[in-house]
């Protein structure tokens, strides 16, 4: 019988995968609340495009019911594996579109005067997502992963299959090529001069 | 490069920081296609406790030729039915040369197994 999403709210994910690979269709319903704005947000950062994350994030979780029958806890972290899919797709997809100039990318859109604050946080953001674009992938791929999405070092080596060492590396590297782009959009950021 | 073109690493953190708590949502849309697709992938997995049937129970014949060897030994039981049946309707000959040696050609064989005769006739 099919537990409820409640009954699931405190188990692990990997718990969860191998509940729903067992045919407990509620196990995936608590892995899409829960992973789901998580892949969103990694992919979203990866590829500066919402309805190409959307794809990718919709594929990454297709990709982890078809797992689930053969998933064994203890292997691996649920999050983990995700995220290494994401950035395969992701880095897959930047490839394809090599050659595309940077300065094809579209311009932030018209925003309604009158919400100053948010107006202001919203060209932030999207100054970010510029400035993350003109980062390598693989550094790109890091410093979201860690400064923004939280992901400890060893954890992104995992998923990165590379040392510790080399993913601070990359993330310091990642941050200095980032602090670089930035600085010429100041202006936008709404920092004082 | 003068101070005012650079991006110290506090205002780079905060600025990090402010993306993490401004994380795109998921759609109902995309939640709801991502469901889907797992109801899909769940509808092609194997039963997760698969039918065992019950072996068939061996019949009488097979049971009584385990019992008594196999199909070597039938044939062995056989031939001993054949050529007791043999013996049994054979016209005992020898039996009366052999009385009429020791008891002289007064006696038969029916004389000591009066039921001989009957099976004799009947036969």
């Amino acid at each position: 019988m099919d537990k409820s999403v409640d009954d699931l709210r405190d188990i692990s994910d990997e718990a969860l995968l191998v509940a729903f690979g067992n045919g407990e269709r509620a196990g995936a319903r608590v892995l899409t609340q829960r992973l789901t704005p998580v892949v969103l947000g990694f992919a979203t950062r990866m590829l500066g495009d919402r309805a190409e994350a959307e794809d990718v994030a919709q594929e990454a979780m297709l990709r982890l019911w078809r797992v689930a029958p053969d998933w064994r806890q203890g292997e691996a972290k649920v999050t983990t594996w995700l995220y290494r899919v994401v950035s395969n797709l992701c880095i897959d997809r930047l490839r394809a579109k090599r050659g595309v100039a940077l300065d094809a990318i579209e311009e932030p859109a018209d925003q309604t005067p009158g919400v100053l604050d948010k107006l202001v946080e919203s060209e932030r953001h999207q100054a970010l997502q510029a400035a993350l674009d003109t980062l390598p992938d693989r550094q790109r791929q890091a410093v979201v992963m860690r400064h923004i999405d939280g992901v400890s070092n060893p954890d992104i080596a995992d998923v990165m299959d590379i040392s510790v060492e080399a993913v601070e590396s990359l993330t310091a590297r990642g941050k200095r090529n980032l602090a670089q782009a930035l600085a010429a959009k100041r202006e936008e950021l709404g920092y004082e001069k | 490069m003068t101070d005012k073109d650079r991006i110290d690493e506090g205002e780079l953190d905060r600025l990090l920081a402010g993306a993490a708590d401004n994380a795109p949502a998921p759609s109902q849309d995309l939640m709801a296609r991502i469901m889907a697709d797992a109801d899909a992938v769940a509808d092609g997995f194997a039963p997760a406790v698969p039918e065992v049937s019950s072996p068939a129970r061996p019949g009488f014949f097979a049971t009584l030729m385990k019992s008594v060897g196999g199909w070597p030994a039938m044939a062995g039981l056989a031939t001993a039915t054949v050529a007791g049946i043999w013996i049994g309707y054979g016209t005992p000959e020898a039996l009366n040369d052999l009385s009429a040696g020791y008891l002289g050609a007064s006696y038969d064989l029916g004389d000591f197994m009066p039921s001989i005769n009957l099976i004799l006739e009947e036969g």
